[in-house]
């Protein structure tokens, strides 16, 4: 079994385009780890993050959603390119597991009796947050919704857009 | 006056962060209007080792005062440890924290996508094929290492081609480099204004000599300055052109240095001169020695007033990362901040 990582909102650098394109989106898988992995206090309780358990997958069938979008022209700046070159659909994951779970970001786990033990890592201040879902994942669910992101055109470059074209 | 926001990573459970790539997601969109520098300190709870990319360092406004550091947590590194006069001058896990690539190709374990960041008191290693460790893959500046021990090659290049590096104005200070490809550069530097300082550039014995120390691109434009430096096992230390005139008190196996004063040339080179050990098998990069390294060296009091054990370093200190003394007294570490 697999824990994945996820980021469920966008994070956005308002400042600069290009470091924007950097930032982890909504969908985006910051890490994978085996089954047990023993998280961090602050990857449980950050609430744009959550943490899904995949049943029967080892680690390292992942490596697609951890890998960096690919440069179709090796020649090229990169800095365009995402940090992940795929990502997971939040509606298809919401759909399988309930929207509850991905949206609301003060929820406990979905299940009335949380098999999840007790993290001695989790400081307790005010309600328990638990972003770790106790439901697994299939790994059929998961890979319906992986998505390749959409590639980002440089708005500096010429000829990336029509007003750019020269000629 | 910025505040220092220190995250630990680790895995051993009640750490911040248990993976480095969750702490760069963690930080500011915009460090500078945060007023934050962000620190990582990773423990030694278990090696750090991924056949891909690790940590993506990227998406931060970022400026000389406002940065992203990855580091050790006190104790954790090899600098840290009571034997770190005895201990070999090599990547090894037992001696401190490391993160180790396994990609037979490419990327490395770190990916440095963002202006002004730092590394130090880390072991970082290549393990297979390509043997990148740390780099980026777009032009940057501002990057700070320092005390590092690095097993690998491309220093400073992530993706094969492109030829990205080093960026301009990097600064790299008591850095152990251990090159261990036949023939590939031990750092691509890209731009111009970097600074080399008391570091150790060593190709293993079996594969010397061949190839550049620095791969510097668009040489006699961009140049990068040396000071203090050991170079030994290449063909040369860089393109012509590349080094700057102010480079001084390096030394080498090569018949010249490229440019600047006080350097030692010729000086031998084998498994077991002028470093304890540059064979393919049980390598130290730790001076020997009665060596022309030995009180030729320039002491920059500002950047590398101890060596890369943490000794202090004397007004006329041993080329490289490592200060021959005679006696093992070891003073403070050398934290960044």
């Amino acid at each position: 079994m697999a824990e994945l990582l996820v980021r469920v909102v966008d994070k956005v650098n308002t400042d600069d385009f290009y470091l924007n394109i950097q930032c982890f989106k909504a969908g985006m898988v910051i890490a994978v780890q085996p089954d047990g992995w023993l998280w961090g206090k602050e990857e449980v309780a950050n609430p744009a993050w959550r943490i899904f358990k995949v049943p029967s997958v080892d680690p390292s069938q992942f490596s697609n959603l951890l890998s960096p979008e690919p440069s179709t022209d090796p020649g090229t700046d990169a800095k365009t390119l995402q940090p992940r070159g795929f990502k997971l659909s939040l509606v298809l994951l919401g759909g399988a597991l309930g929207p509850t779970f991905i949206i609301d970001n003060t929820q406990v786990a979905p299940n009335a009796v949380n098999p999840i033990p007790a993290l001695p890592n989790v400081t307790k201040v005010g309600p328990v947050i638990r972003k770790q879902c106790a439901a697994a994942v299939p790994q059929a669910t998961l890979r319906a919704a992986t998505v390749a992101v959409t590639p980002v055109s440089d708005p500096n470059a010429i000829g990336a857009s029509p007003a750019h074209v020269i000629g | 006056m910025p505040t220092t926001v220190v995250k630990s990573i680790g895995s051993a459970g009640g750490r911040d962060y248990s993976t480095l790539q969750a702490w760069n997601d963690a930080a500011p969109a915009n460090l500078v209007t945060a007023d934050e520098v962000w620190q990582g300190q990773c423990y030694n709870d278990s090696e750090f080792v991924s056949t891909l990319v690790q940590l993506t360092v990227g998406g931060s406004t970022t400026d000389a005062t406002h940065y992203k550091e990855l580091t050790a947590a006190s104790g954790q590194s090899f600098q840290d440890q009571v034997g770190v006069r005895t201990n070999a001058l090599t990547y090894n896990t037992a001696n401190g924290v490391g993160i180790r690539s396994t990609n037979g190709y490419g990327n490395g374990s770190i990916d440095i996508e963002e202006d002004y960041f730092r590394c130090s008191r880390v072991q970082c290693k290549g393990d297979a094929g390509d043997t990148r460790t740390i780099g980026g893959s777009t032009f940057k500046t501002g990057w700070i290492f320092k005390d590092l021990i690095i097993h690998g090659a491309q220093f400073g290049q992530t993706a094969p081609g492109g030829g990205k590096g080093l960026g301009a104005s990097a600064t790299v200070i008591n850095v152990a480099f251990l090159n261990p490809q036949a023939s590939a550069a031990t750092v691509n530097s890209t731009n111009t204004g970097s600074s080399f300082i008391a570091c150790a550039f060593v190709r293993l014995t079996s594969n010397s000599p061949a190839g550049h120390a620095v791969d510097q691109a668009y040489a006699g434009t961009n140049t990068f300055t040396m000071a203090s430096c050991a170079v030994f096992g290449f063909s040369d230390v860089s393109q012509s052109g590349s080094v700057a005139s102010g480079s001084k008190n390096n030394a080498t196996d090569l018949a010249s240095f490229p440019a600047g004063t006080a350097n030692q040339t010729s000086v031998t080179f084998n498994a077991t001169t002028p470093f304890v050990q540059a064979g393919s098998s049980g390598t130290d990069l730790r001076a020997i020695a009665s060596t022309a390294l030995a009180t030729n060296g320039f002491l920059d009091a500002t950047n590398a007033p101890n060596d890369i054990s943490g000794f202090t370093r004397p007004a006329n200190p041993t080329i490289g990362v490592w200060q021959l003394a005679s006696a093992a007294v070891t003073t403070g570490r050398s934290y960044f901040l």
